[in-house]
């Protein structure tokens, strides 16, 4: 313990130091990242003793640097400057370790040295250390917490160093110190409300943050890696000739074309991205020489507009900043504050423009030379650039690894490099036309030559007649009884009408009349429409009205039942005597009808074409390994969705049997696999939540026939998969993604056990898919974008509907001329091997407190919870409230878990964005009739409960009740209720759990951030006794707060010529 | 994610190809090769309602004239 010494002063922080203090704070045991290392490499005869004078003649003669971080009793945080401190100083001789090896020696104490965290109530928060690798061979280490300095102060810190060296430590050699303490006044009068309402508005109506890596921790415990860029000489030259041709600085330059890099990255058009400025701007006299923390991180805000000319967009970007010159005193926390927001970027830009004295520096030196100096800091951010202005303009990318690797960086980096070179040449250029990334366009093939799907059938009936085509019960069909009866139903079909481009409905329970009556539609050339008719009555209705079939193949009870007019009905055991060519048929004739559910609540048909619906057919040949060995297919799914549909179709192309299993039997796995066993079926086509379903209740030693796993309709869960493929090690498991629009399926994954999401994959056979960002071009590899489908799987369109067509299927600018794409409306990203990946839905986008969120790992959380069978997460708007992540659960029996204590267990899990607000137990989730999660049968949690004021029942509680209550300013809190639910920020946590260390209860700012109650945080306090009431605490709380994500780093590598 | 298709407030073109398919196109973009512009710029309603109105037979034009060839 240094002695104590009189305080000198007490003064408050400058925003960026609170925000550094936070971070200091949040985790004690970990590395701080915010400590800085300045490295030396000294040139000739150094005396030790003189440059350990000259370095508390440093420390003595600037106040701030002697500074110590407190919490005052009121809460308010300041820094307390001793009057004087004992400089750390350490001699490190080297000379004794081999030549060879005193480098990697010399790097090893650095490496030591970062490791040691300073004490924010200890000063100094800085430390030197001298290593002697040579009699002429000096290194001086100066270990800094970043609360003290910023780098614009570094160069002026060394050369005052080498100055007091060469004056032998007498301080009067330099002129008088302006005092940091003039520049905390300075901030303490500007217009704290006016600088608020400029930062409202200039960023109203941001709804979002802009985050590159939304999963990132937020407290990184690894330092950043690097990847440098260096511009070369001519292009830098060109650069700055091209700025200053548009009266631009290369700052707002870059300001702009990151802000187009974030958003291809991020799929946004309004982007907000972080920026360091210096903050010496400010009327202080003399700032531009003063030591200390002036640097203060803040959002730049960019609207994209597609159309506008690149050089445009850049100079609205500078003009739009210079009007929040004036207030760039504000705090990072205030201003998100300020736009009702939390964390509003995850990506830094610093723009180094401090002057260098390197010739001042040189010639204050007394007999040595500096030859060297590297500056080593960091920041939390999960990407920074650091531009260094020079000949050559440096581009430093900062990543935290574990959220943006290597190759993802280099690619960011080369993107830019485009994107400057885009400005230099073509600044004319409207945003959207950029060439910024460099995609290849795939070949461009034309549209298969298939065969109508009913070739493919009557070739597949000719190989095998006799071969079983369709069991059901204990009937069975053959292929040449199939095709015998479905073409005289053809025949009865043909002459009541039926041709290509005219629809027939068929409305038959699942029995061999149904697969035969499908098929005879198709033989007649029209187009199928299958319809369930255990439906609705009105729903029915509503679609006959739409597609108005030709005919309608159904029983005479069913036409009846919906009012069927008997011009319009065919018996499903109709003949007719038919002689003639049949109509010739197209590839582009319609094959199908299938109705989705539509988003202005009417179903919309899908009309799917031969071409489309063979290609599916063919590619699924090949998935079966090309009907070698016919299998047997369950076929349980409802015809009237395309995946039941192309279940029985699939079957009869390849040579399978149908094993057809009874409506009843959907959805329950004892009948599922009393049918499956009953037949020996090897291929199974099921949803996830079937699957979840036969995991957990289909009989022991049941589907033990099945080879072939085949999961769609829904994103498939690792764990899921994992589960699956264990209980059934012989059978593959194939994840396939599409959509009615594109004849079922667009993309095949086969499940190979890797951890995290299953993706989609990638194309199947006669199919191009498309990531592409808001500006249609190609997203970047690993960015978010949105799905779209091109190829021989388009359907036609909608049915009447060609306005909706023309806005879903648009004109393709990747493929053969005059193509379509076909948009999904799902979100993706792509790998750098073509696998595409889901990530949601982008019209029903999920936002929690602002962030974005994929309610898939929390249902993956949920499900990881002992006691838990199933769960759903949604995310709700119930009554006024805000939108609230609501997760489903149901339990395993026997376990009867607690509500709340689900709740408390995922809070201890999971990031706070991620957490539900409310866990409902339910017996069973509600499923649609195709078996997806039916999100509107989920029942409203009741809220009410949830923000109950329970009262407290042990002291610890009612302590932390009262403090709750306090930092949040509420008259009254309950043990149950949620911190962050309240209103606090981590800025408040810090607060919270300092008041809770001076009433004896030992908690941190995580504990915090991970109990969230009252009661979690009285669990997890270890009653010990606090530090005596009235003594300073190592903590601070905010005057102005900063939110969890910002701070930056600063500077950069500052080089010696 | 903002998909420049559904924005209300954009500028759109009706695009047309040999097919006689007809697709919304938003102006910024360079218009894709085999498509020609028939109707815009203009807002994104009064694009659809042209679409509506004038694209009254789905079916591919090849198509439409190799059935009338053959009197299907």
């Amino acid at each position: 313990m240094p002695a104590r010494t009189g305080v000198a002063d007490v003064l408050p922080l400058s925003p960026m130091q609170e925000g550094m203090v936070f971070h200091a704070l949040y985790d004690a045991q970990a590395p701080d990242l915010y400590t800085g290392q300045l490295t030396a490499r000294l040139d000739g005869p150094l005396e030790p003793d003189r440059m350990r004078a000259a370095a508390e003649a440093l420390v003595a003669r600037h106040a701030n640097l002697r500074a110590a971080f407190r919490t005052q009793r009121s809460g308010r945080p300041v820094q307390v400057i001793r009057t004087e401190v004992r400089t750390p100083w350490q001699v490190a001789d080297l000379t004794g370790v081999p030549e060879q090896e005193r480098e990697a020696a010399f790097e090893r104490l650095l490496a030591a040295d970062r490791e040691r965290r300073f004490e924010l109530a200890r000063p100094p928060l800085l430390r030197f250390q001298l290593a002697r690798l040579g009699a002429r061979d000096h290194r001086l280490v100066l270990s800094s917490h970043h609360l003290l300095w910023d780098g614009w102060s570094a160069p002026l810190l060394v050369r005052e160093l080498f100055q007091l060296y060469t004056a032998g430590g007498d301080p009067s050699a330099l002129p008088r110190v302006r005092p940091y303490r003039d520049y905390l006044a300075w901030l303490a009068r500007q217009d704290r409300e006016a600088a608020t309402h400029a930062w409202s508005a200039a960023l109203k109506g941001c709804d979002e943050p802009s985050l590159i890596a939304p999963g990132a921790p937020e407290h990184p415990a690894a330092p950043p890696e690097r990847l440098v860029v260096e511009l070369p000489e001519d292009e830098t030259a060109a650069l700055t000739r091209a700025a200053r041709t548009h009266r631009l600085t290369v700052s707002s330059v870059l300001q702009g074309l990151w802000a187009i890099l974030l958003a291809r990255h991020t799929g946004r058009t309004d982007v907000v991205l972080g920026a360091t400025v210096s903050g010496r701007d400010a009327d202080v006299p003399g700032i531009e020489s003063m030591i200390g923390l002036f640097i203060n991180t803040l959002p730049v805000r960019v609207r994209l507009r597609p159309e506008e000319p690149l050089a445009d967009l850049l100079v609205r970007v500078q003009t739009e900043q210079s009007a929040l010159l004036d207030h760039r005193h504000l705090g990072l926390a205030d201003v998100q504050r300020a736009a009702g927001h939390g964390v509003l970027f995850d990506t830094l830009l610093v723009f180094e423009s401090y002057p260098i004295d390197d010739d001042g520096i040189a010639r204050a030196l007394d007999g040595l030379r500096m030859t060297d100096v590297t500056v080593r800091d960091a920041t939390h951010y999960p990407l920074a650039l650091t531009a260094l202005p020079g000949p050559r303009l440096t581009l430093t990318f900062s990543h935290q690894p574990a959220a943006l690797d290597r190759p993802a960086v280099t690619r960011m980096a080369e993107q830019l490099r485009l994107l400057i070179e885009d400005f230099v040449h073509r600044p004319e250029r409207p945003v959207a036309r950029l060439t910024g990334s460099s995609s290849a366009r795939p070949p461009a093939d034309g549209p298969a030559c298939h065969p109508a799907v009913r070739a493919l059938i009557e070739a597949q009936a000719a190989r095998t007649p006799d071969a079983p085509a369709v069991r059901h019960g204990d009937d069975t069909l053959t292929y040449a009884e199939l095709n015998a009866r479905a073409e005289r139903l053809a025949a009865a079909v043909t002459a009541r009408g039926a041709a290509p481009e005219s629809v027939v409905a068929v409305a038959l329970p699942r029995g061999p009349h149904l697969v035969i009556a499908l098929l005879a539609v198709l033989k007649a050339g029209a187009a199928c429409m299958p319809v369930d008719p255990a439906h609705p009555v009105e729903r029915i209705a509503l679609m006959l009205g739409e597609a108005e079939p030709r005919l309608v193949i159904c029983e005479p009870d069913t036409a009846h039942r919906l009012g069927i007019g008997p011009d319009s009905v065919c018996p499903p055991d109709a003949t007719a005597d038919l002689r003639g060519p049949r109509s010739p048929l197209s590839p582009d004739n319609p094959a199908y009808l299938i109705f989705t559910s539509g988003s202005t609540g009417r179903p919309k048909g899908v009309l799917g074409t031969q071409r489309a619906l063979a290609n599916r057919l063919l590619w699924g040949r090949e998935l079966q390994g090309g009907g070698d060995a016919p299998g047997v297919r369950l076929a349980k799914s409802p015809v009237s969705f395309i995946d039941g549909l192309v279940e029985v179709l699939g079957a009869l192309v390849n040579g399978d049997t149908l094993a057809l299993a009874d409506d009843a039997a959907n959805g329950d796995p004892v009948a599922l696999a009393a049918v499956a066993d009953a037949h020996r079926a090897t291929v199974v086509t099921a949803v996830p939540s079937l699957y979840t379903a036969l995991l957990e209740a289909a009989p022991p030693d049941s589907f033990g026939t099945v080879r072939t796993w085949i999961s769609s309709g829904e994103q498939l869960p690792a764990e899921l998969a994992g589960a699956l493929t264990r209980r059934w090690p012989a059978a593959r498991l194939v994840n396939l993604y599409g959509c009615s629009e594109a004849a079922g399926d667009s993309l095949v994954h086969e499940y190979d056990g890797a951890a995290g999401a299953v993706p989609l994959g990638r194309p199947i056979a006669g199919t191009r898919v498309h990531v592409l960002d808001p500006f249609l071009r190609p997203a970047p590899v690993g960015a978010c974008g949105e799905l779209y489908l091109a190829g021989d799987g388009l359907a036609r369109g909608y049915l009447g509907r060609p306005g909706r067509t023309a806005e879903r299927f648009v004109a393709d600018p990747f493929g053969p001329p005059g193509s379509r794409l076909y948009r999904t409306g799902d979100l993706a990203r792509t790998r750098a091997d073509g696998t595409v990946e889901f990530l949601g839905r982008a019209d029903d986008q999920v936002k929690i407190r602002g962030v974005r969120v994929e309610p898939g790992e929390t249902e993956a959380a949920a499900r990881a919870l002992p006691g838990v069978a199933r769960a759903a997460v949604v995310a709700r708007e119930d009554g006024p409230g805000p939108r609230r992540l609501v997760a489903y659960v149901v339990p395993e029996p026997p376990a009867a878990p607690d509500a709340l204590a689900l709740r408390r267990a995922l809070a201890e899990r999971l990031p706070g964005h991620l957490v539900p607000s409310a866990v409902v137990l339910l017996d069973a989730l509600p499923l649609t009739p195709s078996g997806k999660l039916d999100r509107n049968a989920l029942p409203a949690p009741d809220l009410a409960r949830a923000s109950r004021h329970a009262p407290p029942r042990t002291a610890p509680e009612k302590v932390l009740c009262g403090l709750f209550a306090d930092v949040l300013g509420l008259e009254q809190v309950g043990v149950d209720d949620d911190f962050f639910e309240l209103g606090g920020d981590s800025i408040v946590s810090v607060r919270l759990a300092d008041r809770a260390r001076r009433a004896g209860l030992a908690l941190t700012p995580r504990d915090v951030f991970t109990r969230r109650t009252p009661a979690g945080l009285a669990a997890a306090a270890p009653e010990e006794p606090g530090p005596a009431a009235g003594e300073h605490t190592a903590t601070a709380a905010p005057l102005v707060s900063l939110s969890a994500a910002q701070l930056d780093n600063v500077k950069a590598r500052w080089r010696s010529r | 994610m903002a998909n420049p298709f559904d924005d209300e407030n954009g500028v759109f073109h009706v695009l047309v190809n040999d097919e006689g398919q007809y697709s919304l196109w938003p102006d910024f973009a360079p218009v894709p090769a085999g498509w020609t512009g028939v109707h815009g710029p203009d807002t994104r309603a009064a694009c659809l309602d042209h679409i509506d109105r004038h694209w009254t037979d789905m079916r591919p034009r090849s198509l439409a004239e190799a059935m009338r060839r053959t009197g299907a």
